[in-house]
């Protein structure tokens, strides 16, 4: 396959799902320059891993683990670029201020995620997007078990932090 | 605010309000080049950086050889040289390694292997640089001996070599807890986070 035909099927494979993406970067990064940064490293990171992708796992499950894998282990050691590309060059449209809702709860909701230690994070943001536990499972590398356990505390210190953020 | 059900709720109307217009190829792709691209000089800048602390450090041993040791010098550099040569192949692997940890595994896989990289690499490197330092005091040491024999003067240059040994020591580790101990201690938490029940 040349590379262009290899470019235009992997943006065809990850396009239906960089919500998925964006809502990794809103769960990991708190600044949109840091949510940017995140974004463009997933891109990297999915373009690496593609050639070995080979459709066992499902494309989302397998999404969700190379964006969250390098939200937790990469980003931190990643040199920050200069965002010469920027999100809305990258998309057709910009986003207009009018699609951002301005609402509260929003706020007290990302803070109060923000405010969960990294696997919380990630099990609240997987819980939260409807994953199944064997999903989650898949993602995390822990028993189906072990991610009833561990969702039932990051539920609850999610709570109570959104509570104090209230 | 007091539920999970309602916490779901906002999270997916803010979702549902976001537009997420299609991504272009180009740009995609354009990204996709600059950290690939940013990803190797990382690789090479590093590895100029650590092999110029490297030359520094040989730099001394150079010189006495040049001066007191004028018809050795040539194999004393030769072999600086072949020990640079594979000084820096051992560095361009580890630190290649580290830019290219794969990340398609589960979270657990991914932290497992990464903190397996960075202890390869700090382990390496701290033998690297202690070998380096180490050649050097020798090959430092056994010109003096040959020029002046092992008396006063060579004795107090062997304490100097073994000083600098045990500086280069506590310096190498604390460059080591600066540049990766930090990151390597953060990812063992997450990891240990993550296996806790």
């Amino acid at each position: 396959m040349n590379r262009q035909a290899q470019q235009a099927e992997f943006v065809a494979l990850i396009e239906p799902h960089q919500r998925l993406i964006r809502k990794v970067c809103r769960t990991f990064a708190f600044t949109e320059s840091d949510r940017d940064d995140l974004f463009q490293e997933v891109l990297f990171q999915l373009w690496r891993a593609y050639p070995r992708f080979e459709g066992r796992s499902k494309v989302t499950t397998w999404m969700y683990r190379i964006a969250v894998n390098t939200a937790v282990t990469l980003l931190r050691r990643t040199r920050r670029l200069p965002l010469e590309v920027t999100l809305d060059q990258l998309t057709r449209e910009p986003h207009s201020a009018e699609t951002v809702p301005n609402d509260d709860r929003v706020a007290v909701l990302d803070a109060a995620i923000g405010s969960l230690a990294p696997v919380d994070r990630a099990l609240v943001l997987l819980h939260l997007d409807d994953l199944s536990y064997r999903e989650m499972s898949e993602i995390l590398g822990v028993s189906e078990n072990v991610v009833g356990v561990r969702l039932n505390r990051a539920k609850a210190r999610l709570l109570k932090a959104a509570r104090r953020e209230r | 605010m007091t539920d999970i059900e309602t916490l779901r709720q906002v999270w997916q109307e803010q979702e549902g309000a976001d537009a997420v217009p299609p991504l272009m190829r180009e740009a995609l792709m354009a990204i996709v080049e600059k950290r690939a691209r940013a990803s190797r000089s990382r690789v090479t800048q590093r590895l100029r950086r650590e092999l110029a602390i490297y030359a520094a450090m040989t730099a001394g041993a150079i010189i006495v050889l040049v001066a007191k040791a004028p018809s050795d010098w040539p194999l004393g550099i030769a072999l600086l040289l072949m020990f640079f040569g594979a000084t820096g192949g051992v560095m361009f692997f580890k630190i290649r390694a580290l830019q290219q940890v794969q990340l398609e595994g589960t979270l657990r896989d991914s932290l497992t292997r990464m903190i397996g990289i960075i202890n390869g690499w700090m382990t390496s490197y701290m033998i690297v640089y202690m070998v380096v330092i180490g050649s050097s005091g020798a090959l430092v040491l056994v010109t003096l001996a040959r020029k002046w024999g092992i008396g006063p003067l060579w004795w107090l240059a062997a304490a100097a070599c073994v000083s600098l040994i045990l500086w280069s020591y506590t310096s190498g580790r604390q460059y080591m807890r600066r540049e990766f101990e930090g990151h390597r201690d953060e990812l063992q938490r997450v990891l240990e986070d993550l296996e806790a029940v």
